[in-house]
């Protein structure tokens, strides 16, 4: 080994001056720190340990896509009719998805969170000034959610060979 | 370097992001040369108009790409700089630990690259740029930690390069940045002898670190500020938000055994859900390192690598509370993520150069260090070759976009005299966010000058190319779908997109004089 550039000698004075009982102490904190916090994702009655995947954290924090949403977002009636906006509004193609395209969807995402707040923002703008409530948009929210959720089974997640026995 | 040649010999082409970044490199040592970095996605929920914290990778790129082009020069330039953070990480393991360390961090660098895939040694794009940099910069702070003065300058180059081109980075990293400056002071005041020696360093790297933050300094100065307006945008920005616990599942995620740094998944596969099982092994692993590498500084004699682990969980915290507040769509792609990487493999550095060390002295075996050098050199012919054989066009960042683009730029440089043209974009994202960018890069790198609408995307391409000119050339549109032509427009070239899909997307370039 080359010699540290650091002061060698300090540190072992420093070390001489911890208590043994704190050392070990130290050097335990690490673990129970990681395995307190994997414990509590364990235990967590939350969002991403509800029923298999982590785009339930999405599927909350959007509100239930099958639903609508509070914000007055008509649902989605069927899995095609989201699959029909994605892939011709937002030209989403899954196999190109899985074929390191995530840019896509990354793009995909933005136009929805645009619009998004595009419609919230007129709907506000309306309210203030008793104008016409404009119209939602066309659920992208919901939309996207659900094909998140097949997005991640069919892409992300390995298909499970046993699943149909 | 030869992965590099390898796709631009393949005939790579700048689309989108990595377009607009290579426009603004054009910018460079000019009148118009960028102060900030590429605009922020905060606008859309924000409201807010901001920029990403620096122009540095543009300063950085532009020798290559003015020597080389902007498709090549893109290319080449990012390869420098993944090229010299490799080397730094590898030099300073040896420089801290010796001959023996320095050949773990090869081996494992090696299967970072292999994990990551070719393309992400040349990969412009700003949110991918600064991965191996930051990895640099974590190794220059472990030295500069523990007294080692003499990188500093490394450390302010790796430590901006790291921060400027995405705002992640300078949220993860700024905490990290005082430390190490606090450390520093403390260290220069404590100990005249240690100050007097590396007197120099330290001046040059006070230097570096004015010189890579003078351009941000001086969009501060001129005004408006775009640091009020990134603090704006993340006080403004409303909507749900990733949090801390996805955040912790992904950490424990990435250091299983078969952990995020030495696996080739697909894309998003980081993001996929963690049993009870995994989440506790991951657990093990992170927490077990670190009571290991405390454990070898405490009560062995031996150079232990704690400060590099205290170091990787500083990283960790930083990025979590710079990342919990995130709005979740950032958390599907994976680019944004790259510290998870990051982090992973120091993690893991740590792990098997406390064990490695551990074993040998339990066992006194004594590892020849021409063996090591031996396998330093095979891992990174490794390195070279596996990256070579896997360059391919294919597997790089808007692949499906490359042949399109590069007909339809082909196609209307070749119709049309070099002139001062206005690009419009329209029918969908595909020309607005991708192809049109492209195609107005490869008309500028040959020789024309352009400009575009003055709105939220064309800001992208500096202030310099936004609005019209009334006296130019006329004006060229990149359509999506099927266009509808105005009066006096007429068709320069077409193509489709995603032609063997069952919707293929039709793509035309337009001019109306």
């Amino acid at each position: 080994m080359i010699d540290l550039p650091g002061d060698i000698h300090q540190e072992e004075t420093r070390r001489a001056s911890i208590p043994v009982w704190c050392k070990y102490l130290l050097v335990a904190t690490p673990l129970i720190v990681t395995l307190s916090l994997a414990m509590t994702l364990v235990f967590a009655d939350g969002s991403n340990q509800t029923d298999g995947s982590s785009c339930n954290l999405f599927v909350q924090v959007f509100g239930d896509a099958s639903q609508g949403n509070s914000e007055g977002e008509e649902p989605i009636q069927s899995i095609d009719q989201a699959l029909d906006v994605l892939k011709y509004a937002h030209k989403i193609d899954f196999a190109k998805l899985a074929e390191h395209e995530s840019g896509l969807l990354e793009r995909a995402l933005l136009e929805a969170e645009t619009e998004r707040v595009a419609y919230l923002k007129a709907r506000d703008d309306a309210r203030a000034s008793a104008l016409p409530m404009p119209s939602p948009p066309a659920s992208f929210n919901s939309a996207l959610l659900k094909v998140l959720g097949l997005y991640y089974e069919n892409c992300v997640k390995k298909p499970d060979p046993e699943a149909d026995n | 370097m030869l992965v590099a040649l390898k796709f631009s010999g393949q005939g790579w082409t700048a689309t989108g992001d990595a377009a607009t970044i290579g426009l603004r490199t054009m910018d460079t040592w000019g009148p118009n040369a960028p102060l900030v970095g590429q605009p922020t996605t905060g606008e859309n929920a924000s409201g807010v108009l901001s920029y990403h914290p620096g122009p540095l990778q543009n300063w950085v790129l532009s020798p290559a790409v003015r020597l080389l082009g902007l498709q090549t020069g893109l290319l080449v330039g990012t390869a420098i700089v993944v090229g010299a953070s490799l080397a730094t990480i590898v030099w300073l393991s040896f420089r801290r630990a010796g001959i023996r360390v320095a050949g773990l961090s090869v081996a494992m660098l090696s299967l970072l690259v292999w994990a990551l895939g070719s393309f992400r040694l040349v990969d412009p794009m700003n949110s991918e740029f600064p991965t191996f940099p930051l990895l640099a910069c974590m190794f220059t702070m472990w030295c500069i930690l523990v007294g080692d003065l003499k990188v500093a300058p490394a450390f302010a180059f790796f430590s901006a390069l790291a921060m400027q081109p995405h705002v992640s980075g300078f949220a993860t990293l700024t905490p990290l940045l005082l430390i190490a400056l606090v450390r520093v002071v403390q260290l220069i005041v404590t100990r005249p002898e240690l100050r007097r020696e590396t007197l120099p360093w330290l001046a040059c790297g006070v230097l570096v670190l004015i010189t890579c933050w003078i351009p941000p300094l001086l969009q501060e100065l001129s005004g408006p500020s775009n640091f009020t307006a990134l603090v704006e945008t993340s006080i403004k920005a409303s909507g749900p938000t990733l949090g801390a616990l996805f955040l912790v599942e992904r950490i424990l995620a990435s250091v299983t055994p078969m952990p995020l740094w030495a696996h080739r998944g697909r894309d998003l596969e980081f993001m996929k859900e963690q049993g009870a099982g995994q989440l506790i092994l991951g657990a093990l692993i992170a927490g077990g390192t670190g009571s290991v590498a405390l454990a070898r500084r405490f009560f062995s004699r031996r150079p232990a690598p704690s400060q590099l682990y205290l170091i990787s969980v500083a990283l960790l915290l930083s990025a979590v509370t710079a990342w919990a507040g995130a709005p979740v769509t950032s958390g599907f792609r994976s680019d944004g993520f790259r510290w998870l990487w990051v982090t992973s493999w120091m993690i893991w550095f740590v792990l098997l150069w406390s064990a490695g060390s551990f074993v040998l002295e339990r066992l006194k075996l004594v590892v020849k260090e021409k063996y090591v050098a031996g396998f330093v050199v095979a891992c990174s012919i490794g390195i070279c070759v596996l990256g070579v054989v896997n360059s391919n066009l294919a597997l790089s960042r808007d692949n499906t976009y490359q042949e399109p683009t590069r007909y339809l730029s082909r196609e209307l440089i070749a119709a049309l005299p070099a002139g001062n043209y206005y690009f419009t974009f329209g029918g969908g994202s595909d020309a607005g966010l991708t192809v049109g960018p492209g195609i107005l890069a490869a008309a500028e790198d040959a020789g024309w000058k352009a400009t575009v609408p003055d709105n939220q995307f064309g800001r992208a391409f500096g202030a310099s190319r936004t609005g019209r000119h009334e006296a130019d050339s006329g004006r060229i549109s990149v359509l999506q779908g099927n266009p509808e032509l105005a009066t006096g427009e007429r068709i320069i070239a077409s193509t489709k997109l995603f032609p063997t899909s069952a919707k293929p997307v039709q793509m035309t370039v337009t001019l109306q004089r």
